[in-house]
């Protein structure tokens, strides 16, 4: 009775736990159940993986925001996108910067986004959008003294 | 390999080297930098428009292409040179949409004529679409100078 309280106090005691981690640790010769992860290989990996994405990167900014409700034309011969006043086109509404703008508003708010470093119009707007719409933002864009009109594009092949 | 074997010294010349902290650097700049990537680049079509400061008299004449979108697609090209007679084209509706490899035939001949620049002019219910691949076309002849007309 004596010996199997003994013994029952044995095999739960953290010494046990860690003779079986300790190989050698008790009488028996028992596996390990120590092992080593090599992590060069995948720290090696994760190298690749960071430099490619930073490459990937190229330090560029993209203020548009994408929207499910537009399908941005293509073209072949685009160029990287600048920085300037985003003009959204959705169905009928129209948003400057990301704010709703009533259409007799329009000129207004784009003269109030302009600034020194904002002197590009981008208009981004749905493929299927009538030449109407874009038509409108042009001419308020011309009332509030914008040259250049940069028109949102998703590189074709 | 790395131990000394040496009589005289015992001391291990292997170091360990604790690589969990740089694989945690490692995974938070993977984290942010796939957090952060753009999947979906977009790009620009520009286009510039003159506002008028100068007279007519004072600005260079220059030889150019004008392309005029009716309601119906059809587009009339008008070739206005430097110097002479105006010459207009009529690129008839295909399928409900622009003619657009007869455009760019057009418009490969007006480049080799000298013209640079285009100006467009579509309807009011043109779709946005046609324009900008009206105007795609004209930089892949190289025609880069594009103007666009507000209705």
């Amino acid at each position: 009775m004596k010996a199997s309280v003994l013994k029952n106090l044995h095999h739960h005691s953290p010494l046990d736990a860690m003779r079986r981690v300790q190989a050698g640790g008790g009488g028996k010769k028992e596996k390990s159940l120590f092992f080593a992860l090599n992590l060069t290989t995948l720290i090696d990996a994760f190298c690749i993986l960071v430099i490619f994405l930073l490459s990937n990167m190229n330090g560029r900014v993209q203020n548009l925001k994408e929207s499910e409700k537009l399908v941005l034309p293509t073209a072949m011969r685009s160029e990287a996108l600048t920085e300037g006043v985003v003009v959204r086109i959705e169905r009928n509404s129209i948003f400057v910067d990301d704010k709703k703008i009533v259409q007799a508003d329009l000129a207004k708010a784009i003269l109030a986004s302009k600034t020194k470093d904002n002197v590009a119009l981008i208009i981004q707007a749905d493929r299927k959008s009538d030449y109407e719409n874009i038509g409108l933002v042009l001419r308020a864009g011309g009332q509030a003294g914008y040259e250049k009109y940069v028109f949102a594009v998703l590189p074709g092949t | 390999m790395g131990m000394a074997q040496g009589p005289q010294s015992k001391k291990n010349l292997n170091v360990e080297l604790n690589l969990l902290p740089v694989f945690d650097i490692l995974s938070v700049c993977i984290c942010f930098l796939l957090m952060t990537v753009v999947w979906i680049e977009i790009r620009q079509m520009e286009t510039k428009q003159a506002i008028g400061s100068q007279s007519a008299s004072e600005t260079i004449k220059e030889a150019s292409i004008w392309m005029s979108i009716d309601e119906s697609n059809n587009v009339v090209m008008t070739m206005k040179p430097a110097k002479g007679v105006e010459t207009k084209m009529m690129v008839p509706v295909k399928s409900g949409s622009i003619d657009f490899e007869k455009a760019k035939s057009v418009l490969t001949n007006a480049f080799s004529k000298n013209v640079r620049m285009t100006h467009i002019l579509p309807s009011k219910n043109t779709k946005y679409d046609q324009v900008i691949r009206l105007m795609d076309i004209a930089k892949q002849v190289g025609i880069i100078n594009i103007g666009l007309s507000p209705i």
